[in-house]
């Protein structure tokens, strides 16, 4: 009596064992899916933004020279402030054309309503309208429809409130 | 499931990353920066670089450094304090916390600090292609419960199920693998754009605990950048008798310079500053021009780099900690790419800190980590193993082929077809081979398999698969199969990927002091089988040509053919070389005598870069054995 009752709890046992393992390997199952399904989706988004990246990359890499060009564009401007020389001014239209080949735009800014998209504000100073740009101090250029450069300008303000 | 991301919600700058495919991400703004600068036009709706440029136009409504009102009491005297100096309006609030008022309405810190989450948040969408739902959040170590509260309310606010707020410090041992290593006291020093903060963490059951932290809220970059703009105003002065500190225009220049002069000193001993018309007096204009050496700047700024150091030797009182008992030292904030603070650092604790991830992301890419460990991801991909060595097979004359190169990630499989060396060979040798090194014997051979039965064939025709497959766990399969009869032996190997760090870096150091000497040896082999299948070519194409050749040429090629054999073995590389140019150009003109007027026989350039001699070895690949067959 008592060893068959022993042997129905032990074959019960197995059979939860059994059952155990079951839900175990169920769970592995489901935790494997979940992964390689993640990484996939991981992958595929990968592909799409490289092929979305490798077309800025041209734009990008040309924005990234011209940018540490601006500085000298700025300075031969400058320049030719002070320095009143057909030369300069021809060397100046010639650099300027090939940045504008390039795809370089000057944003607009003198006597612009000041937009912080387009423009830095360096300096406010009194006047008679509000958030005028008066002076432009350093052009800001856009490339591919992108400020690559905010232009930093002097803003006026109305006095009174 | 929606990815978790990670924030670093700073007082100066915000930053974003997400775990991508096992690895942490920093996600760059629309704006293209991997930072965004912590300001807030609450009334525009605008954040971020846009907000900062209309500062000062709308003093009174952009909020920047909102993480300094979080969480406090109006009361408090650091906000009493900062109050001093902030432009815009703090007033006391519900609970007597502290708000912002714009134009007459109030915000509170929260609802600010959620724009700036708002943007990080819509910045991660556009790059992830879907939606964000939650994020971990990094918060100072000495934020108390209510400043913590705020935190997350304000990532409610901004639509993100804050899944935990860790420690800023956590986050920069998370993002260093900490967690992980044995060590068991930290310190991180985080030196940002405007605040400095020394926290020494004690590792134990992979948790940390924050055992002190210390700091000073105004102190950062801005001071550095600050000390140098005065050192040039003064230059300046001295040298053109102006004095441009009131010269709106020119300070800004000046700031500009001073900021990139600064970064470019952290890799150069030596930076030019030149603004040419700076300014202009009644004698004209006037340009600054001076170059600033790493050691004069590192005089300059020596002073606050000093005043860091009493918050640490607090803060390691208060842990009671000695320094040199320190196991791990981690550089977080922008100011630590500063060579004179990592060694300012580095002398204090007695050893080299942590400064591989950028300082600016490291923060961001801990909470990342740490979303990836909610979201199960980290624990998953860790899987990925990569071969820490290049698997290839020998080939004639002693080479060695590669198949898979090193540190491709696994599971991958890679096959390539290749031929026999001689005429009526029936068996190929293939022997596995691991390491960088271009020679067959210099590498470490993992077993070797011999596949028989093939049908006997002239040199290069028949054409034998190899394919490599490393299964998840670096379980190697090679296996060769002869494409006419489809009979294949296989190796199975464990144990390709379990190599010692010691091992692989020696085995890798070793192909790099030889390099130079195994590619000659490469060229010097590839220069004989080049010659000997030339030679090999050449007879065959005589003996079909029979007599549609005239004697003379047949004569000419027959005479180089044999000087080329007989010094096969004995001359030097470039010899050989001429010699099988010679051959290869004499053996045009059997082609050329076969097909009229037509160019040269096909087969030509193949037979050039085929195969001869040794026997039982498998070699190159059947595109130049299958021409050879015509």
């Amino acid at each position: 009596m008592t060893n068959k009752k022993l042997k129905t709890d032990k074959i019960e046992s197995r059979s939860n064992e059994r059952k155990d393992s079951q839900e175990e390997l169920k769970v592995k199952l489901a935790e494997a899916e979940q992964s390689w399904k993640r990484v996939l989706a991981d992958y595929q988004n990968l592909e799409q933004r490289v092929s979305r990246e490798r077309q800025a990359l041209g734009q990008l890499a040309t924005a990234a020279i011209i940018i540490e060009l601006l500085p000298v564009l700025d300075n031969l401007e400058t320049a030719a402030l002070h320095i009143n020389d057909q030369g300069l001014m021809l060397a100046i239209g010639q650099f300027k054309n090939i940045l504008k080949n390039a795809g370089l735009e000057e944003i607009e800014a003198q006597n612009q309503e000041f937009d912080p998209h387009l423009h830095e504000a360096i300096e406010v100073t009194p006047g008679n309208e509000d958030n005028k740009i008066i002076e432009v101090i350093n052009k800001g250029y856009k490339m591919f429809n992108k400020v690559i450069r905010p232009a930093k300008v002097k803003v006026s303000k109305k006095e009174s409130n | 499931m929606s990815k978790i991301i990670g924030i670093d919600l700073g007082t100066t700058n915000s930053v974003v990353a997400v775990m991508e495919g096992g690895k942490p991400k920093v996600i760059h703004s629309a704006e293209g920066r991997n930072v965004i600068p912590s300001v807030v036009d609450p009334v525009k709706h605008v954040v971020g670089d846009v907000a900062k440029r209309q500062m000062v136009v709308n003093p009174k409504t952009t909020i920047f450094s909102v993480k300094r009102l979080m969480g406090r009491k109006y009361k408090d005297p650091e906000v009493q304090r900062d109050l001093k100096w902030i432009p815009y309006e703090v007033k006391e609030g519900k609970n007597g916390m502290a708000v912002v008022a714009v134009e007459g309405r109030e915000y509170t810190p929260q609802e600010v600090s959620a724009m700036i989450l708002g943007k990080l948040k819509s910045d991660a969408e556009s790059y992830l292609g879907g939606k964000v739902e939650s994020a971990v959040i990094t918060v100072p170590a000495y934020f108390d419960d209510s400043q913590r509260q705020a935190t997350k309310q304000a990532g409610e606010i901004a639509g993100l199920k804050v899944d935990r707020i860790i420690n800023e410090p956590t986050a920069a041992a998370l993002a260093y693998g900490l967690d992980k290593s044995k060590a068991h006291t930290i310190a991180v020093y985080d030196l940002g754009g405007g605040t400095f903060d020394i926290s020494i963490l004690e590792l134990g059951d992979g948790v940390f605990e924050v055992k002190s932290t210390n700091g000073d809220t105004h102190l950062g970059g801005d001071d550095f950048d600050r000390t140098i703009v005065n050192f040039l105003a003064e230059e300046f002065k001295k040298e053109n008798g102006v004095d441009i500190s009131n010269d709106k225009q020119a300070l800004q220049r000046l700031r500009d310079a001073a900021e990139k002069a600064k970064i470019e000193l952290s890799t150069t001993q030596e930076a030019e500053i030149s603004l040419p018309f700076l300014t202009a007096d009644s004698a004209g204009p006037k340009h600054l021009q001076l170059k600033l050496t790493r050691s004069k700047l590192e005089q300059l700024v020596g002073e606050l780099i000093q005043k860091t150091l009493e918050p640490v030797k607090k803060a390691l009182s208060d842990a009671k900690i000695d320094a040199k008992k320190i196991d791990e030292v981690i550089l977080v904030g922008g100011m630590t790419r500063m060579p004179a603070v990592q060694k300012a650092v580095g002398d204090f604790f007695g050893k080299e800190p942590h400064k591989g991830i950028n300082p600016d992301e490291v923060v961001a890419i801990g909470a990342a980590i740490q979303g990836g460990i909610l979201g199960g991801e980290v624990k998953d991909v860790l899987l990925l193993d990569v071969t820490p060595l290049t698997l290839g097979i020998e080939t004639l004359g002693g080479v060695r082929t590669p198949l898979i190169d090193r540190n491709t990630t696994i599971p991958t499989s890679k096959s390539q077809i290749f031929s026999t060396a001689a005429d009526n060979q029936t068996s190929v040798e293939i022997n596995v081979l691991q390491g960088e090194r271009e020679m067959a014997n210099d590498n470490k051979s993992l077993g070797r398999f011999i596949l028989d039965g093939i049908p006997p064939a002239p040199r290069g025709v028949p054409q034998v698969e190899v394919a490599f497959d490393i299964d998840a766990n670096g379980i190697l399969n090679v296996s060769a199969k002869d494409k006419a009869t489809n009979k294949e032996q296989k190796i199975t190997i464990t144990g390709s990927t379990g190599l010692s760090k010691d091992e692989v870096e020696k085995m890798t150091a070793e192909a790099e002091v030889h390099k130079a000497e195994d590619e000659k040896k490469k060229e010097e082999i590839e220069t004989r089988n080049n010659a000997d299948n030339l030679i090999y070519t050449s007879e065959k194409t005589l003996k079909d040509a029979g007599d549609k050749v005239p004697a003379e040429t047949k004569k000419e090629v027959e005479d180089k053919a044999k000087a080329l054999k007989d010094v096969l073995q004995t001359a030097s590389i470039d010899e050989l070389k001429k010699l099988t140019e010679d051959l290869s150009t004499s053996l045009q003109k059997v082609g050329s005598a076969m097909y009229g007027s037509t160019s040269s026989p096909q087969g030509q350039q193949e037979s050039a870069d085929g195969t001869a001699g040794e026997e039982k070895k498998p070699d190159d690949k059947a595109e130049e054995g299958e021409v050879v067959k015509e």
